[in-house]
């Protein structure tokens, strides 16, 4: 679905002299399907391997690809980053409407989407009349509503109460499953990433490169079965190796 | 409750004032060409209502004329400004120039280029171009201000140049427009009067004038209701820019919305 092969990424500063290395020799790929999570320490270049990935931002050296072709991106901020002068769905509608759908067509999509997200009902409701993980799930529908194969999700659960993050984290994972989604999701958690991923790419402090590829046990596609000790035993072991190397 | 206190304490404080000024000036027998008394302010008022009356709408049509003006140019020069930083860094600097030059000190030149047989439209210019300013800076700031987040992602999204600044960026600095407008309105009427004052004799035909005109005749009833009139007028503009605020503000901006919880 997508590559990144040796991805550097350099920001120009005005404190440090040459700037900051963000990224250093990134690659990974990712297959039609996949849960991932990119997982790291803060300030990581997490956040900046995801924005090349969506294309909001170029490369230095090296490539990001799409073998498939470029498929439809939806993008989730850590911040809900609503249009706080509009309503729910027209929040959700945002994409449709740069895409130039006709506005009866984009409505019954976006009001589809904040459904499926359990937002029924509240359509016109302005983001200020709503709670944290309510603008959050408005956030999801807008990135749902285009019907993207691809999704990227900047640590979306990270300023939400521990009770939010776990249903919205469950709800994330029955929509992967129902539309075949293929999910990169940047996370600083352990548990939220021994929780939802299939496969887990950890990253080193900056620069940041991949320094591990943990595949967790087969037949936790189904995301039946709780996260194993094991599982988060192996993922916390990568972490701290990348960090102390 | 508390909303009628609010309107009650100031009325009865300028009914307390209003007597107190009748009386002493009654008391001390203060000629009426220093102090008029408000009764004789009510009076000079009605006789000459008709006259006040078309040297008020003068000036309130002018300075909506430079007002309404300065809103557009100042608007579209903002946009301008968002869409490259060359052409901001290029005319900004004039813009401050233009605000920081007193209105009275260019009123001549315009007066003399736009000519006093158009004085309306010099004045009106003058008013808009001390109204002007305000805008634009509040509009640039708006702008600018947009979450970036937001921007990236109408981006992600294939929006247009055109469509991220009607879509994203306008209403975004909606607030700031409106905030903008709340100054530049009271200041534009500011810069009319003074530009009637530089105008002088016989040409201009508004407010400003009559408290000219009324005090060098030392009828000073008639230049308090005149002033009088323009603290209104000032008010008035005040009071429906603040109402236009509200109304396109009310169902989502933090200075309006009132909290649930």
């Amino acid at each position: 679905m997508i590559a990144l092969a040796e991805v550097s990424k350099r920001f120009s500063s005005t404190q440090k002299e040459g700037g900051t290395q963000a990224l250093a020799d990134v690659s990974f790929q990712i297959g039609g399907g996949e849960f991932v999570c990119l997982l790291g320490p803060s300030g990581c270049g997490k956040s900046t391997a995801l924005r090349l990935a969506a294309g909001l931002l170029a490369p230095d050296t090296g490539s990001v690809s799409f073998p498939d072709g470029k498929p439809e991106i939806g993008f989730v901020f850590q911040e809900p980053t609503l249009m706080p002068w509009a309503d729910a769905l027209t929040n959700a509608r945002l994409p449709l409407d740069l895409k130039h759908l006709p506005r009866n067509e984009a409505d019954a999509r976006a009001a589809r989407a904040l459904a499926r997200v359990g937002l029924a009902g509240f359509e016109r409701a302005f983001p200020h009349e709503l709670s944290g993980g309510m603008k959050m799930r408005v956030s999801l529908a807008r990135a749902l509503v285009a019907q993207p194969k691809l999704l990227l999700l900047d640590e979306p659960f990270a300023a939400l109460d521990e009770i939010t993050r776990n249903t919205l984290g469950d709800d994330l994972l029955k929509l992967w499953r129902e539309d075949g989604l293929t999910v990169l999701f940047v996370t600083h958690s352990v548990g939220e990433s021994s929780y939802l991923a299939g496969r887990v790419l950890v990253m080193t402090p900056r620069p940041g490169s991949i320094a591990a590829d943990i595949a967790l046990p087969a037949g936790r596609d189904g995301r039946l079965a709780p996260p194993t000790i094991e599982a988060q035993r192996s993922i916390a072991a990568a972490l701290n190796g990348a960090i102390a190397a | 409750m508390r909303r009628a206190a609010d309107f009650i304490f100031p009325i009865l404080l300028a009914a307390l004032l209003l007597g107190a000024w009748e009386w002493a000036v009654a008391h001390w027998q203060v000629p009426p060409y220093v102090l008029p008394a408000p009764s004789a302010i009510i009076k000079a008022f009605a006789a000459n209502f008709a006259s006040l009356m078309a040297a008020l709408t003068s000036t309130l049509l002018i300075t909506t004329e430079g007002f309404l003006g300065a809103l557009v140019t100042a608007v579209a020069m903002a946009m301008l400004f968002s869409q490259s930083r060359l052409v901001e860094r290029s005319l900004y600097p004039y813009a401050v120039i233009l605000q920081v030059t007193p209105v009275v000190a260019i009123a001549p030149l315009i007066l003399i280029w736009v000519g006093f047989e158009h004085i309306n439209l010099a004045l009106s210019l003058l008013a808009g171009m001390i109204a002007f300013f305000p805008i634009l800076s509040n509009v640039s700031l708006g702008l600018k201000s947009v979450d970036f987040n937001l921007m990236d992602l109408a981006r992600l999204y294939g929006a247009s140049r055109w469509e991220m600044l009607w879509k994203v960026q306008l209403p975004s600095a909606l607030p700031n427009l409106l905030n903008g407008m709340k100054t530049g309105g009271v200041i534009a009427l500011i810069g009319e009067v003074t530009a009637e004052f530089a105008a002088g004799s016989g040409t201009a035909t508004g407010l400003a004038w009559r408290i000219t005109e009324s005090s060098n005749r030392l009828e000073i009833a008639t230049t308090f209701a005149a002033l009088a009139l323009l603290a209104i007028l000032g008010i008035a503009i005040f009071a429906s820019l603040s109402l236009l605020e509200w109304l396109l503000l009310r169902r989502w901006h933090e200075s309006v919305i009132s909290r649930q919880f």
